[in-house]
C-alpha cells in the first residue's frame, strides 16, 4: 500500500490531478427506481472498446483486397491461434454493441433524458449510433463472402435513388459502378480508419457532456427525487456496479462465440446469381422491409426514392426530437413522444418479425 | 461542312433502307397475297419473324415466276417458271440453291454450313425420298415452310429444347409410321431418360437430344458397331476404356450394341453404383453366371466401390458436424473432395473390366477418405476443447463478477 502511495505521490508531484480527483470525489450518480438504465451506456461502452481491441487483433492478419480477404479471414478461423474467438467476439460484439446502443437510446428517450441541458448529449448519441451502423454496414462486406457481398450489392443501390446525386453517391461509396475490390477496400478504410476516428470524437463529446452535466433524473421520479436526493458515489460505487454488467457482458460474449461461432459462409463470387433470401444485417431488416411495401410509384414518384426520403426525414426527426418535445422541455408530461416511442419500438419488431418469419 | 456530310449520309442510308423496304412490300406476290383470306394470306404474315425476310430474298426464289409482273396470271405463269407449292422431292433441291451455296451464303454469314444437302442425300429420309417415299422429312418438316428461324431461336422447332418434339411429330405417331416396321415410342421413352432431365429440368442446352446421337441432317440410327462412338462423344473417358477392354471383342462378336447392351438406349437412366455387381440390379449377370470369374470381378469391383462411398459419406458426416459446431475445416477438408474424385474415377474405370485399374484408384480414394476422416475427427476434438475453454471462461467471469458483488456489498455496509 505504500508503494502504491509513492507512487501516486510521484505522479501528483509532476502532473497536478487535485482537478480531477476533487472532480471524483465529488461526482455522484442519482439513485432510483429507474438508476439500471444508467448501466447500459456503460455496456454499450464497453462492447465499442472490444470492437477496438479485437478489431486491432484482427488487423494483423486480416488483408483487404478481393482475391485474399476472404483466404486471410478463413486463415484467421483455422490457423491462427484463438483466431476464431476473436473474429467470433468481434462480429457477436458488433451486433450486441447495436443492440445495447437501441436499448440505451429508447432508455434515454423514455426517461426523456434530453431536456435542458442534455440536448447536444441525445444528438452526439444519436450521431453515434448512425456511426455505429456505418461500422457495421462497412465491416460487414469485410470477410468478402457471398451474402455480404450481395447484401452490400443491394444496401449500395439504394443510394441511386436519391435524385440527383444518387449516382454520384453510390459510384463514392462502391469506388465504381459496381461492387468490387475496390469497393472492399473503400470500405476497410471507412471501417478501420475513418469511422473509428469520428466515433473517437463524438464519443469524446458524449462523455464529457455526461461527466459534467451528470445523469438525467426522469420526469416522473424529480419530484421524489428532490423531496429526498439519495446518490451513489460515480468513483467507485457506480463504476463497480458498472464492472458487473461488463463482466456478465464479456460472459455473454463468450458463450455466443463458443457455442455459435460467427459462420464464414462462401466466398464471394460477382458472377454467381444472389442467394435465396437475401438480407441485411437485422438491425437494417426493419428499413428493407418498409422497402417491400412502397409501390414502384407514388403520385408519378419514384416510389423507393419517396420513402428513402421519408425515412431520412424521419431520422433527422428523431436526432431533433430535444427541440421539437416542448413539453418536456418544461418538465410537463410528454404523452405524445412517449406514444411515438412505443410505436416505432412496435413497429421495428414487427417488421422485423414479419421478415425473418413471415416473408419470402 | 461536318453538318452537311452527316445531313448527307443519314438521308442516303434512309434511301438505302426505303427502297429494300420498298422492294420487298411492292412485289407482286405480296401485294397480292396480304389481302386473301388465309391461307393464302398466311405465309406473307409467317416471313415477317423469318430468317428470310431479307430483301435478297424473293417468294420467286423458291416457287419461281416474275414478282415485278403487275398482273397476277403473268407473274404466276409457268413460262416464268412458276411451281406453285414445291412438291416434297423438289424441296432439299430448291433449298440447295441457296445453302450448298458457299458464294452466296458467305454473304449472309461465313461461317454458315453448305453441306446439309449433300448429308441429306446420304440420310435414311434422303435415301426413303430418292426412292419415291413421300412421306419422309425434308427441309420444310424440320425447319417448317414460311417462318424459318434460326436454330438458336429458342421458338424454332430445331433448338435443342424443341428438337425432340419435332421428331416425335411422325417418329411418335404410330399410324404416320405405319409401313416403317420402326418403333414409334422413342419420344417417350427419351423423355424419361436422364438425358432429358438435364434438357429440360436443369435447362442444359448441352444435353443430347435426336440429332447429337442420330445426326440432322444426315440422320441415320447408329449401327451396332458405331455406338460406342456415339456415345463416346460426350462420355469420352468410359468410350476410351470400354474400346481397350475385353468386353469390346466380346460384344462385336455377340452382335450386341456396346454401350446399349448395360445402359439401354432411348430411356437411358443416371446410373448407379447397383448396375455394377451381383444384385437382381446388376447388368453383369445379364451375361455372367455364378461363379464365373467375370461375376467375381463384378463382386469385387462393387465391394470397392462400395466400401469407398461409405467410408466418404461417414468423413462427410463427420465434417459437417464439425462445421455446424462452428468449425471452419473449409480448406482442411481438401482429402474428401480427393476421395470423391477418387470414387467418380474408379466408377469410370469399371469400363476397362480391370480390378487392378478399380482397386488402385480405390485404395487411393479410401487413403484420402480416411485422412478426411481423421480431420472431422480433430475438428470434433476441437469443438469439446472450445467449450471447455468456455466453461473455465464463464466460471472465471462469475467469480470475479462475485467478487466484486461481495466487495460493493461490504462498502454499502461500511458506508451504512
Amino acid at each position: 500500500m505504500d508503494k502504491l502511495k509513492k507512487l501516486s505521490n510521484w505522479f501528483e508531484v509532476r502532473i497536478d490531478l487535485s482537478g480531477v480527483k476533487k472532480f471524483s470525489d465529488k461526482k455522484v450518480v442519482p439513485v432510483h427506481q429507474q438508476h439500471f438504465w444508467y448501466a447500459i451506456g456503460g455496456i454499450t461502452l464497453f462492447l465499442f472498446i472490444t470492437q477496438i481491441v479485437t478489431g486491432i487483433l484482427l488487423l494483423l492478419y486480416y488483408r483487404p483486397a478481393a482475391d485474399s480477404a476472404y483466404e486471410s479471414v478463413q486463415f484467421i478461423m483455422t490457423s491462427v491461434r484463438f483466431g476464431w474467438l476473436i473474429r467470433s467476439i468481434h462480429s457477436w460484439g458488433a451486433n450486441l454493441m447495436i443492440f445495447f446502443l437501441f436499448v440505451h437510446m429508447f432508455s434515454t428517450f423514455f426517461m426523456k433524458a434530453y431536456r435542458k441541458p442534455r440536448e447536444m448529449t441525445w444528438i452526439s448519441g444519436a450521431i453515434l449510433l448512425i456511426l455505429a451502423l456505418a461500422f457495421g454496414f462497412s465491416g460487414y462486406l469485410l470477410p468478402w463472402n457471398k451474402l455480404a457481398f450481395f447484401a452490400t450489392k443491394v444496401g449500395t443501390e439504394m443510394a441511386a435513388v436519391v435524385p440527383g446525386v444518387g449516382k454520384h453517391i453510390l459510384i463514392f461509396l462502391r469506388g465504381g459502378e459496381d461492387v468490387t475490390g475496390a469497393t472492399l477496400t473503400r470500405f476497410f478504410g471507412f471501417h478501420v480508419a475513418l469511422l473509428p476516428m469520428t466515433t473517437f470524437f463524438v464519443l469524446l463529446i458524449h462523455l464529457v457532456l455526461i461527466q459534467a452535466q451528470g445523469m438525467s433524473v426522469p420526469p416522473t421520479l424529480e419530484k421524489e427525487y428532490k423531496k429526498n436526493p439519495k446518490t451513489m458515489k460515480f468513483f467507485p460505487d457506480f463504476i463497480l456496479r458498472d464492472a458487473v454488467g461488463w463482466l456478465a457482458v464479456l460472459g455473454l460474449l463468450g458463450v455466443l462465440a463458443a457455442l455459435f461461432p460467427w459462420e464464414l459462409g462462401e466466398k464471394a463470387d460477382r458472377f454467381a446469381s444472389a442467394p435465396m433470401g437475401i438480407k441485411p444485417e437485422w438491425y437494417f431488416v426493419f428499413l428493407f422491409q418498409t422497402l417491400k411495401y412502397i409501390p414502384g410509384r407514388i403520385f408519378s414518384l419514384n416510389g423507393e426514392a419517396l420513402a428513402i426520403f421519408a425515412i431520412g426525414l424521419g431520422v433527422l426527426f428523431w436526432v431533433s426530437v430535444p427541440f421539437f418535445d416542448r413539453r418536456a422541455q418544461k418538465n410537463l408530461p410528454s404523452k405524445a413522444f412517449t406514444l411515438i416511442g412505443i410505436v416505432l419500438i412496435i413497429y421495428i419488431i414487427v417488421l422485423t418479425t414479419i421478415s425473418y418469419f413471415f416473408s419470402s | 461542312m461536318k453538318k452537311i456530310e452527316f445531313t448527307v449520309l443519314v438521308l442516303i442510308t434512309f434511301i438505302i433502307a426505303a427502297g429494300a423496304q420498298q422492294a420487298d412490300n411492292n412485289s407482286t406476290c405480296v401485294v397480292c397475297h396480304r389481302d386473301q383470306d388465309p391461307p393464302l394470306s398466311t405465309p406473307v404474315e409467317q416471313l415477317k419473324t423469318s430468317i428470310h425476310n431479307n430483301p435478297k430474298l424473293s417468294c420467286a426464289g423458291c416457287h419461281g415466276g416474275d414478282p415485278t409482273a403487275e398482273d397476277a396470271d403473268m407473274a404466276m405463269s409457268k413460262a416464268k417458271g412458276f411451281i406453285g407449292k414445291p412438291s416434297p422431292e423438289q424441296i432439299p433441291k430448291l433449298c440447295s440453291k441457296c445453302h450448298s451455296s458457299a458464294a452466296f451464303m458467305r454473304t449472309f454469314n461465313p461461317n454458315v454450313p453448305v453441306d446439309q444437302y449433300q448429308l441429306y442425300l446420304a440420310s435414311e429420309h434422303g435415301i426413303l425420298l430418292k426412292k419415291g417415299d413421300k412421306k419422309v422429312a425434308t427441309c420444310v418438316s424440320c425447319h417448317d415452310v414460311h417462318d424459318i428461324k434460326k436454330a438458336n431461336d429458342p421458338t424454332s422447332p430445331v433448338f435443342p429444347s424443341n428438337i425432340a418434339d419435332r421428331c416425335g411429330k411422325c417418329h411418335a405417331d404410330a399410324d404416320y409410321m405405319k409401313g416403317y416396321s420402326i418403333p414409334t415410342d422413342q419420344l417417350s421413352e427419351y423423355k424419361k431418360s436422364i438425358h432429358a432431365k438435364t434438357l429440360y429440368d436443369k435447362g442444359d442446352l448441352s444435353a443430347p437430344t435426336c440429332n447429337d446421337c442420330h445426326g440432322n441432317h444426315g440422320a441415320m440410327p447408329p449401327g451396332i458397331a458405331s455406338v460406342a462412338n456415339v456415345c463416346g462423344a460426350c462420355h469420352l473417358v468410359q468410350s476410351e476404356y470400354f474400346s481397350a477392354s475385353p468386353h469390346k471383342e466380346a460384344f462385336d462378336n455377340m452382335g450386341v450394341s456396346e454401350c446399349e447392351a448395360c445402359h439401354g438406349n432411348h430411356a437411358i437412366q443416371k446410373t448407379s453404383d447397383q448396375m455394377i455387381g451381383t444384385d437382381e440390379q446388376a447388368v453383369c449377370t445379364q451375361c455372367h453366371d455364378e461363379g464365373s470369374q467375370g461375376y467375381k470381378t463384378a463382386a469385387l469391383m462393387r465391394d470397392g466401390i462400395d466400401s469407398l462411398a461409405t467410408e466418404i459419406s461417414l468423413a462427410e458426416a463427420m465434417i459437417s458436424k464439425a462445421h455446424l459446431a462452428g468449425v471452419e475445416i473449409q480448406d482442411k477438408a481438401l482429402n474428401l473432395s480427393k476421395s470423391k474424385d477418387a470414387l467418380i474415377q474408379s466408377r469410370a474405370l469399371i469400363h476397362t473390366l480391370s480390378m487392378d485399374k478399380v482397386g488402385g484408384k480405390i485404395k487411393q480414394g479410401l487413403k484420402a477418405a480416411i485422412n478426411a476422416l481423421e480431420i472431422g475427427r480433430q475438428a470434433l476434438k476441437e469443438v469439446g476443447h472450445r467449450r471447455n475453454m468456455l466453461i473455465i471462461m464463464v466460471v472465471l467471469t462469475l467469480l470475479v463478477a462475485g467478487f466484486l458483488v461481495l466487495y460493493i456489498r461490504v462498502r454499502e455496509r461500511n458506508n451504512d
